[in-house]
């Protein structure tokens, strides 16, 4: 058991399945769970200027329109924020571009789509739109990816001692890989992490985060973020809405086969 | 929360130059490139490639054929040679399997598989059985798989920020440990060669026809490798036996600049090596070796040169090893690290191969021989596409080493 490792937190984004910010994933999750799943509309992040949001890929604009979301909310500018981008599937629809191009005898491949292929397009995308020049991080977890994801941006903020913004995003599974993974949904979600000694104007709550051994079947995030969870990224989106409710939240993110990140979350002025 | 030294308790290598560190060992001492003619199966892009054989070796029997893949097949290969495995074991049997966590690097993770997978459809586009490996076709890939095989617990990541991501390793993992989250860190890169890199570096006209020069005037491009390294790390109070060496201080920045081209000035890469410095303590003066990226494309070497050579003088004693094993990607980092660390404890400095004439717009006084140095601080730098770039300094530790080269 490790000491639990807290931080503040100053800022939420979310995008997906009926909900393009906060504010509508709240009511998302307000709504009676029997409502319909509504449709994720494309995302159009205004930090990335408009030629390159053209090129940029379905994944890369979701993960930096709800990066942007959760900067904007929390006053800071994005050029003092490092960042940690997880996903579990990575951008299965530049995966499949490629394997069926290196099919054909030529093996053909674009530049541009070439260089977005990388797992860290994300973090590439946001930090040259933005101006960041701190550390972006880019990792994947599959099942674990939030847990490993916030236990990456955690130590980091601590560490380091500096703001990091954690984002997650899985979008639906392109093609063959749909045989794959049952990953239907398209989503993304961001909370932006302060040291506890770090001025910010905006803070909206605590995170407290222990490592702790499994002892009986983890729970899933309930109510509508259960319905997502064929997503990897989706168990974000619980810690998102409890905030954006300001409302206590507690929930175990799996790290490996026995090993949990205990996570509790404390609204501000509670 | 303590600030503790880091210390590396063994590693292994396995790249072009042969298997195991013990190859690359006497690759390095006897200048013996690993680069051959691209023979990779099905490629017909003419280049060199730094390729590790017998890995369409590997046998996937039984419950192990969930796990095929060449990027695993390399893993596993690496992991076979010298003793690392069993100083895991050792680690795992004195703390539990779940106190042992692993970060893993890599660009590629097993695309390989993919790749191969997409050659075999059905008819309604879907994967065929043999292939709906969930373990392997997802980016996690490289880290799933060494948990496995080495039936370790702890927390288990991938790190994949393209050229950079087996450097980055070594800096999650310093945090993890000063945050007492685990006793001890495996951390690696594995990058195999695949359709995917071969081509997509062609598709940018980064790819030489020829063995890679890097540095050099007539330099005309890179040559991919495939190859693996691993460091197994600890908190150095707690190790019994150890290396000698330490995570000195680490940088990780962001260029803000383009997708696949280097900041001009390398902006970016000065605020990495002036954080591993500043980590570190030290100062430019300090650092006997620098392992650069030195990829041998025209843009990185220049623009690289021209930063070591603004900050550290043209004196500096640095070079570039892809000539012995090519650019092996998402393992660069972690291999090229392990490279400037056998720097230090032979006292064997690698020139840059291949070297003939010095680009009159890299301002360093660059050397094709190997030099005998004594060295105390050797750093190693690292750069990915996406502007993403990490500086590690490894130093000698006071106490003296128990694990013998």
């Amino acid at each position: 058991m490790s000491t639990p490792m807290q931080c503040k937190v100053v800022g939420l984004g979310a995008w997906g399945p009926g909900f393009n910010s906060v504010d509508e994933l709240r009511q998302c999750v307000e709504a009676p769970l029997d409502s319909d799943i509504g449709a994720s509309m494309a995302p159009k992040p205004a930090v990335i200027p408009a030629n390159e949001r053209r090129r940029a890929p379905l994944p890369v604009k979701a993960a930096v329109e709800v990066s942007w979301q959760a900067i904007n909310q929390s006053g800071l500018q994005a050029q003092e924020v490092a960042c940690v981008f997880g996903s579990g599937l990575g951008d299965t629809q530049i995966t499949d571009y490629m394997c069926r191009a290196l099919t054909q005898p030529e093996k053909l491949l674009s530049p541009t789509r070439f260089h977005n292929s990388v797992h860290n397009a994300a973090a590439g995308y946001w930090t040259i739109s933005t101006g960041c020049m701190k550390s972006a991080n880019s990792v994947a977890g599959y099942r674990e990816t939030v847990g490993l994801s916030l236990l990456e941006a955690v130590t980091q903020c601590l560490f380091d001692d500096e703001p990091v913004l954690v984002t997650v995003f899985d979008i639906a599974a392109h093609d063959a890989y749909a045989s794959l993974f049952p990953v239907h949904h398209s989503l993304a979600a961001s909370v932006l992490l302060c040291p506890p000694d770090y001025a910010s104007e905006q803070v909206l709550g605590s995170l407290s985060l222990t490592m702790t051994q499994r002892t009986e079947p983890r729970a899933q995030a309930p109510g509508f973020v259960e319905r997502l969870s064929e997503n990897p990224s989706a168990e974000l989106l619980y810690v998102v809405a409890a905030a954006a409710q300001a409302s206590a939240a507690s929930l175990n993110l799996a790290l490996s086969a026995s090993q949990d990140l205990q996570l509790r979350y404390e609204p501000a002025d509670a | 929360m303590s600030r503790q030294d880091i210390v590396v308790v063994d590693y292994e290598a396995t790249c072009a130059c042969g298997p195991g560190v013990a190859s690359l060992r006497e690759a390095l001492r006897e200048r013996r490139s690993g680069l051959r003619q691209n023979d990779f199966p099905d490629s017909l892009l003419e280049t060199w490639i730094g390729r590790v054989d017998s890995l369409e070796s590997q046998s996937w029997e039984g419950d192990d054929a969930a796990w095929q893949s060449r990027n695993n097949a390399l893993i596993a290969f690496a992991l076979a040679q010298g003793r690392l495995a069993e100083r895991v074991a050792e680690l795992k049997a004195r703390y539990g399997a779940s106190r042992v966590a692993v970060i893993m690097g890599s660009s590629t993770s097993s695309i390989d598989r993919s790749e191969e997978a997409y050659h075999h459809l059905s008819e309604d586009g879907a994967l065929a059985p043999a292939y709906r490996q969930e373990n392997v076709l997802n980016p996690h890939a490289p880290g799933l798989y060494v948990a496995h095989l080495l039936g370790l617990d702890g927390p288990t990541l991938t790190v994949n920020t393209a050229c950079s991501s087996s450097a980055k390793v070594f800096a999650s993992a310093s945090r993890w440990l000063h945050a007492g989250l685990v006793d001890a860190v495996l951390v690696g890169g594995a990058d195999t060669l695949c359709h995917s890199v071969l081509q997509g570096f062609h598709s940018l006209q980064l790819v030489s026809a020829q063995p890679c020069r890097p540095f050099d005037a007539a330099r005309d491009g890179i040559n991919l490798g495939e190859g693996a390294g691993f460091a197994l790390l600890q908190r150095a109070d707690e190790a019994q036996a150890h290396t000698g060496i330490k995570v000195a201080g680490y940088g990780e920045s962001s260029d803000a600049y383009h997708m696949s081209h280097p900041h001009p000035q390398g902006a970016g890469a000065r605020l990495a090596i002036e954080q591993a410095l500043a980590g570190a303590k030290l100062h430019t003066q300090d650092i006997g070796y620098i392992n650069l990226h030195g990829t041998a494309s025209r843009a990185n070497d220049r623009i690289e040169g021209a930063l070591v050579a603004d900050m550290f003088g043209e004196q500096a004693v640095a070079s570039s090893t892809k000539g012995w094993m090519g650019h092996t990607l998402g393992a660069a980092g972690i291999l090229e690290s392990l490279v400037a660390i056998e720097a230090l404890r032979s006292e064997c400095v690698p020139g840059t191969m291949n070297l003939e004439e010095v680009d009159p717009e890299v301002p360093l006084a660059l050397f094709a021989e190997n030099r005998r140095l004594h060295l105390e601080h050797v750093m190693n730098n690292s750069f990915g596409f996406g502007g993403n770039n990490a500086c590690l300094i490894f130093s000698r530790t006071a106490t003296s080493p128990e694990v013998a080269l």
